[in-house]
This record gives structure tokens, C-alpha cells and sequence, in this order.
């Protein structure tokens, strides 16, 4: 069970994006994705995102090979992707948030809200945190609470693979540090994490693998078990430990 | 996955158990919608006026005058309805009362001068009003043009139109069933206000119950949010305009039967009082927020005032100072809410 992308590239006009990238996420580890900006990290990601469509390569999700049409595709294929902005609506609250785009209703359309309400809440409730009541719109809720929503909506649907865009920034510790239990214990699950991050310290603490992107290229893949702070950041600067 | 309640406190177990209640309570979906307006200061001024009211006019409450409100209001509420969807998606369509009137027009027309059948020449004033309605919608979404200045310059060329095939001349004589839906009664009831408030339950169903008013809030609350996950943005923003126009030409018909008569300069003043029952009635002006109940409320508010106004002796013209002022106070609820909820 892995999402595996061979010779991955993208151009936009004469610039190249990203080039030949190779990356393989098994189910239940936590791959971190490390880079300058400009390294192609986004790119990649949208690409497995289904947000973009890739020029060169392919995407293999559990031995089948997919060409993502949109974002939509993405998700049925099992990858979800959780954008840095949260992508929530904050006059909304969490129940409605999490069923967006995939609402419980009758055979007419009609919201069946209890159904939808009870999945929310076992949902949350499920995460290591202090629960909340799903009920509140999400424009109410604090940095951890959008946060914890936003990856319950991720996880509703059974997606085997989820994508992490700065899962952390902009957040007080404590919530950094429930949002990276929240990683930990999904990846406990089975499901294969990729989380894109800028911060270096939260990367170590989480992930098994990381995956360094130079100038649109692999700089290299690394466990975290076997390398240092020093290789790492060699890898991001200057592409080469 | 670490069950919730292994590193909690008992508080935060009774909590937990608290929230995943079961029982009616539970199923319950918020009776206004996905969004939760405020309708407070529509409900406190209508309450207000309705005291001094009592004490200053009881003839106010005589059922003869609240039927003159109900009238008032029936048209207000009725357009409210389209321009709370297009408002709550994040548009504004200020060509209203041309999309009304050409209706109107083309109604009147196929039935007088092309001597088409009654139902066949509503159908096409229905399809005129849904026509202006895709027209503005393309323009925004296609072009990408701002509404208010797409639907400020349609409004010209719809008025346009409507004089043009008019001449400055005006149609009336319309069969019973027309003036009926105009000016009829059912039980006492007016025919508008029973058109209206039928619509209002519908749309609030729709708007507040259904999977396309949940996602009509998110296309208007965080679009690229709403296109992420797979829906169409610009489906549900042309759907709206679309539903507008529909909206709009059903009020033209309705209106068409109070006159007997259509006007092709006429239904100017419609578009303010329809936004301002929109917007008093607690929807969001830059989207995302909205409710028909909210707007039922802000449209027999608007009548309420005007009519307030006249039963006080004051001059007519009093009832412009009077709604405005009205306006700006709820307004200016709304906005003293809204900081203390970002503070």
C-alpha cells in the first residue's frame, strides 16, 4: 500500500517547476517534504493533490495508475489534501464544513443534518484533543480547533493518503503540538502523511522520512533516523549534503 | 487512533459524552441554515414600532391596515428571496426592476399584441426574466466583470428595451386570472402576500435544508474553498442570477395584475427597498451569510415604517427619512456585533 510518483515534472512556460521527482509514501508513515521557496514543493504537491495536472510522470496509488483530472478524482482515489489556509468557511460550522462537497441527504437533496451531525462529532471527539461542539461555526473556533476541523474533514471520507501544507504555522504550541499528536496518531492508523513544512524542528519530531526538493529537483530522501540537522539543511540550500 | 478520552480529564469526559448527545435535540438542523444571522434587531424594531404604535394609532392594527402592509410588503419579500441567493453567493444584481419591467413588457406583449395564450405569454415573460438573469450571469463569470457594474449597465439596456418596444406607451386590460394574482384575495388574504409567503417556505427549505443552499453559503463564503472540494462556483453564481431573473418576472406578473396595467418606466424604486430588506433582514452584503426568514422580517419592516409613517400624518415623503434611518440603526447593530465578535 504506497502512493508511488515516478519521474514527476511540471513547467509553467519556459520555467521549470519541478523535473523528474520520485517519491514513494507508504501507508502509515509520515513523509515530510522540505525545500526553500521556489523548490517545487507546492507544485508536487498540487500535482498529487489533483489541483494541477502533471506534463511528465506518473502517479500510482496502491499498484493503480491514476491521471488525476481535478481535485475531486484525487479524493476518490483515496489522496486528500489539507491546504495551509484550511479551506474552511468560517460562517459555517464544523458539521457543515466537514460535509461539504459530500453532504448526507435524502434521495431529494435534503441535508439528513443529525446523521451528518453525529459522524462529525465522533469524528472530533476521536482526535486527542479536547473536544468541541461541531455545532460552532468554524470562524468561532480557535488556531487548533480550525485546525483538528480541517483534518476531520480530510479523514471523514476514508482517504488513505492526506497532504499537509503547513500544518502548523500560525498556530500557538500547544495546538502545534496536539496538530502533530493528531499526525502521529493517523499515521498509527495506516494512513500515509506527506507533510509540506518550513519548520525543521516540527519535521524531526514527526515524520519518518523526509524528502528534500532543491531548485525544482530531488535533493535527496532521507530516514530521519539516520541523518542530521546539518545534511538536511545542506540538502535544502544547497542541494547537496 | 488514541481514543479522545485517554490523556482527559473527567470534565472533559462529561463534555465529550455532553456533545455527542443523542435525541431529537441532536438531529435538529439550525432553523435558519448553515449560517447563523442575526435577526434580533429586525425583531426588536419591529416590536418597537408595533408598541408605539398601539399607543400612538391603534387604528394601525386594524385589519384593513395590515392587509395595506401585507400588500407592501409581498412584493419586497418576493424579489428578496432572489436577492438574498445572489447576495449570500457573493453577488448583486442591481437590475432588478429592469429585469421586471422587460418582463413585464414581454408578457403584456405576447398576449396583446401577438395574441398569444394567457399561459403561453406567462411563460415567456418567465423566460425573459430568466434570459436577463444567464445574460448577467455570463458577464460575471465568463468575463469576469464585477457584478455591480454588470448588472448597472443591464439595468440600462433591459429599461432600455422595454421602452423601445413600448414606445413610452402602456398595456393594460389583463384577463381576471392576472388582476386576481394582483389584487385578489383568498380568506382575506391578499393573492401577492400568499405567492410571497408560499415562495419564502420553499426557498427556506431549499436555502436552509438542502444541499444547494449549503453550498450557495460556501460559494459565497470562501469560493476557492468551494471549488477545491468540487463544486461549481460558477454554476451556482449563474444559477443565481439565473433564479433572479425568474424571481423578477414573476413579481413583473404580479405586479402587471395589482395595476392591470404595465408601465415600462415603472418598478424604479423597487431595487433599494429590495436590497435594504435583504441587508436588514441580517444576510452578509459581501456573501457567504444569508436567510429568507431574515428577509420575510426586513421587508414587513421596510412596509411597516412606510406605512407607520402615513398613519402618523406625516408627509409621504417622511417615509424615505423614516426607512432610511431605520436601515442605518439595524445596520449599525449588525456592525456593533460583528466587532465585538472579532474582538
Amino acid at each position: 500500500m504506497s502512493v508511488v510518483l515516478s519521474g514527476i515534472a511540471k513547467s509553467y512556460g519556459a520555467v521549470k517547476a519541478i523535473e523528474d521527482i520520485d517519491l514513494t509514501v507508504e501507508a502509515g508513515e509520515v513523509v515530510g517534504v522540505l525545500g526553500d521557496n521556489g523548490a517545487g514543493k507546492s507544485t508536487l504537491m498540487k500535482i498529487l493533490a489533483g489541483a494541477t495536472a502533471p506534463d511528465a510522470g506518473t502517479i500510482m496509488v496502491d499498484g493503480e495508475t491514476y491521471n488525476f483530472a481535478n481535485s475531486s478524482a484525487a479524493r476518490d482515489a483515496g489522496i486528500a489534501m489539507l491546504y495551509q489556509d484550511l479551506a474552511l468557511c468560517d460562517d459555517m460550522s464544523v458539521v457543515h464544513n466537514i460535509f461539504l462537497g459530500r453532504e448526507i441527504t435524502n434521495r431529494f437533496g435534503f441535508l439528513r443534518y443529525g446523521a451528518m451531525r453525529k459522524r462529525a462529532q465522533e469524528i472530533v471527539n476521536s482526535f486527542s484533543v479536547r473536544p468541541f461542539d461541531v455545532r460552532t461555526p468554524s470562524g468561532h473556533l480557535s488556531g487548533g480547533q480550525r485546525q483538528v476541523s480541517a483534518l476531520a474533514r480530510t479523514t471523514a471520507f476514508g482517504s488513505r493518503y492526506i497532504i499537509l501544507d503547513e500544518p502548523t504555522s500560525a498556530l500557538s504550541p500547544s495546538a502545534r503540538d496536539e496538530v502533530l499528536a493528531i499526525v502521529r496518531d493517523l499515521a498509527d492508523q495506516g494512513i500515509g502523511i506527506i507533510m509540506v513544512s518550513h519548520d525543521l524542528g516540527h519535521v524531526r519530531k514527526v515524520c519518518d522520512r523526509v524528502a528534500i526538493l532543491h531548485l525544482g529537483r530531488m535533493a535527496g530522501i532521507r530516514n530521519m533516523a539516520e541523518t542530521s540537522q546539518d545534511e538536511i539543511i545542506s540538502l535544502i540550500v544547497q542541494g547537496h549534503a | 487512533m488514541t481514543p479522545a478520552t485517554d490523556n482527559m480529564s473527567s470534565a472533559d469526559e462529561r463534555r465529550a459524552a455532553l456533545l455527542g448527545e443523542t435525541g431529537w435535540r441532536a438531529t435538529m438542523p439550525p432553523l435558519l441554515g448553515p449560517t447563523q444571522v442575526p435577526l434580533a434587531a429586525p425583531i426588536a424594531m419591529l416590536a418597537i414600532i408595533a408598541v408605539g404604535m398601539a399607543l400612538a394609532a391603534p387604528n394601525f392594527f386594524a385589519v384593513g391596515n395590515l392587509r395595506a402592509i401585507a400588500l407592501d410588503a409581498s412584493l419586497i419579500m418576493l424579489l428578496g428571496i432572489g436577492m438574498t441567493a445572489v447576495i449570500t453567493a457573493r453577488g448583486i444584481d442591481l437590475s432588478i426592476g429592469a429585469i421586471l419591467t422587460l418582463s413585464s413588457v414581454a408578457f403584456a406583449a405576447a398576449l396583446k399584441d401577438f395574441g398569444l395564450p394567457l399561459w403561453v405569454s406567462i411563460f415567456v415573460g418567465l423566460t425573459v426574466g430568466a434570459l436577463c438573469g444567464l445574460f448577467n450571469g455570463l458577464l460575471i463569470t465568463r468575463l469576469r466583470m464585477p457584478d455591480f457594474i454588470v448588472t448597472l449597465s443591464s439595468e440600462l439596456v433591459f429599461r432600455g428595451l422595454a421602452l423601445v418596444y413600448a414606445g413610452g406607451g402602456v398595456f393594460f386590460g389583463f384577463p381576471e386570472v392576472i388582476t386576481f394574482l394582483g389584487r385578489g384575495r383568498v380568506m382575506g388574504v391578499p393573492m401577492p402576500l400568499i405567492i410571497a409567503l408560499t415562495l419564502v417556505v420553499v426557498a427556506h427549505c431549499i436555502f436552509a435544508y438542502h444541499r444547494v443552499g449549503m453550498r450557495l453559503h460556501a460559494v459565497g463564503g470562501n469560493p476557492t474553498a468551494a471549488k477545491r472540494l468540487g463544486i461549481s462556483v460558477t454554476g451556482y453564481r449563474v444559477g443565481v442570477y439565473v433564479f433572479m431573473g425568474i424571481i423578477a418576472a414573476i413579481g413583473g406578473i404580479i405586479l402587471t395584475g395589482r395595476l392591470d396595467a404595465v408601465v415600462a418606466s415603472g418598478a424604479v424604486t423597487i431595487l433599494l427597498n429590495t436590497v435594504a430588506a435583504v441587508i436588514v433582514g441580517g444576510t452578509h452584503l459581501f456573501g457567504g451569510r444569508g436567510s429568507i426568514i431574515g428577509t420575510l422580517l426586513g421587508a414587513w419592516l421596510l412596509a411597516t415604517i412606510t406605512n407607520a409613517v402615513v398613519m402618523l400624518g406625516f408627509e409621504a415623503f417622511w417615509q424615505h427619512v423614516a426607512a432610511g434611518a431605520v436601515i442605518l440603526i439595524t445596520i449599525a447593530l449588525y456592525s456593533r456585533r460583528n466587532t465585538r465578535a472579532e474582538e
